[in-house]
């Protein structure tokens, strides 16, 4: 087994199930995220003689996830990805849902707008910095930090919690 | 929030006239990140019991937010990647058949000259490499003709007449070696990337689009040159173009 074969290996091992729930929340579906981590694995074997920094791998694969995830888009949906939908943004306002399980959680997090949920994803499921979040999105850190703060503000108004308290502050 | 604790925030916000931070910056830092504390905020809080409940329960939402995140994963998953990057490499033919091998490629070799390297499809593989290197387009560099023309001498090329606005030049690590990467901005087509394939490698003209690139490899001068635009119909003027200004040494 070449050193080549064997990084593969391990990157495989360490990182295709956070890959795999990446891959979900952003096609919100298990079949099309199974395939695009395999294509996107393939991907990362072909081209893995590029892969100069081993510190930078993980970060790297979710990259490959994710662009292997928008060359699937149209053009109309990679722009609709990027762009904040304010009436998505008061849709779960109503806080009505009963938030008391994980599959509820799920229920919301699937309805949530994209561009607010796959930083949250990335943040929280990947441990990513929000500067390593703006790298992988291709934008800046501090429009990262502000869709992190909708996004959970937007989870809360879901949640059901108090939106006078944070009014107040 | 109820009333009693209205009290506390009040008294926390009017202590922050002589802190760092307010109670609004330290909000909007728990939503960025509720794992994050500076001593700036760790100053604040230990004065605000208002924002430190804040805090304590956005990392409550987190951790329910963390747990629905964790959807479960396919059986097998990775199992089946190693398996496909296994049935894709040649290795997997290397136990039977590696001594018939090296004789027949030492026959070949010899009688018919063949090359060593692995034959690849070139224009798809400069395609994916320009999509993967966005930030070579975005560059907005104004480099010297003469540092690509050092370059080009690598490969046994020179520059005839200049080709532009030189952007982005670099050396780049591709299948079997190191290539050139070069991006000019054109008048008539606005960027077009240059792609030399690492010396020796042996390249198939073709023609390749990945996502919104279209690149073409040809050979020219006795060279393997490959060009990269984001318009079809560009490619071949854009190839024509390149010919004229390159050289052989």
């Amino acid at each position: 087994m070449t050193v080549a074969t064997r990084t593969y290996e391990l990157a495989v091992r360490a990182y295709a199930k956070d890959l795999y729930r990446y891959a979900y929340w952003l096609c919100r579906n298990g079949s099309q995220a199974d395939d695009l981590v395999q294509d996107a694995l393939l991907r990362a074997w072909k081209h893995w003689h590029r892969l100069e920094d081993a510190q930078a791998v993980k970060a790297w694969l979710f990259r490959i996830v994710r662009r292997e995830f928008l060359r699937q888009l149209t053009r109309t949906q990679r722009q609709a990805m990027d762009q904040l939908d304010d009436d998505m943004l008061q849709a779960a306002s109503d806080g009505s849902a009963d938030m008391a399980d994980t599959l509820a959680i799920r229920q919301l997090l699937l309805q949530a707008p994209a561009s607010l949920r796959e930083p949250l994803v990335l943040q929280v499921l990947g441990g990513f910095s929000s500067a390593e979040i703006a790298g992988l999105l291709g934008t800046r850190d501090g429009a990262v930090m502000t869709r992190l703060t909708r996004a959970r503000q937007w989870l809360r108004r879901a949640f059901g919690a108090d939106a006078q308290e944070e009014r107040s502050a | 929030m109820t009333d009693a604790k209205k009290p506390a925030m009040t008294r926390a916000t009017a202590n922050t006239t002589t802190s760092a931070m307010t109670c609004l910056d330290v909000r909007r830092q728990q939503l960025a990140n509720p794992d994050t504390q500076s001593a700036a905020m760790h100053a604040h809080l230990s004065q605000c019991e208002s924002c430190r409940e804040h805090g304590e329960r956005l990392l409550a939402q987190d951790a329910r937010l963390r747990d629905a995140l964790q959807v479960p994963v396919p059986e097998g998953l990775v199992e089946r990647a190693l398996l496909r990057r296994q049935l894709r490499s040649p290795q997997r033919f290397r136990n039977w058949m590696i001594a018939a091998s090296v004789a027949c490629l030492a026959l070949f070799a010899a009688w018919w000259q063949l090359p060593w390297s692995q034959s690849r499809d070139w224009a798809l593989l400069v395609a994916e490499h320009v999509a993967d290197e966005p930030a070579a387009l975005a560059a907005r560099g104004e480099i010297a003709a003469a540092e690509l023309n050092k370059l080009l001498h690598s490969w046994g090329l020179a520059l005839r007449e200049p080709l532009g606005k030189l952007r982005y030049l670099d050396r780049c690590a591709m299948p079997d070696g190191r290539g050139l990467h070069a991006v000019i901005a054109t008048e008539q087509w606005g960027l077009v990337t240059l792609i030399l394939p690492p010396a020796g490698v042996e390249v198939v003209p073709g023609e390749a689009q990945y996502g919104d690139f279209h690149a073409a490899a040809f050979h020219s001068q006795g060279r393997a040159i490959a060009v990269v635009t984001a318009d079809a119909a560009q490619l071949s003027d854009a190839r024509q173009w390149l010919e004229t200004r390159l050289t052989a040494l």
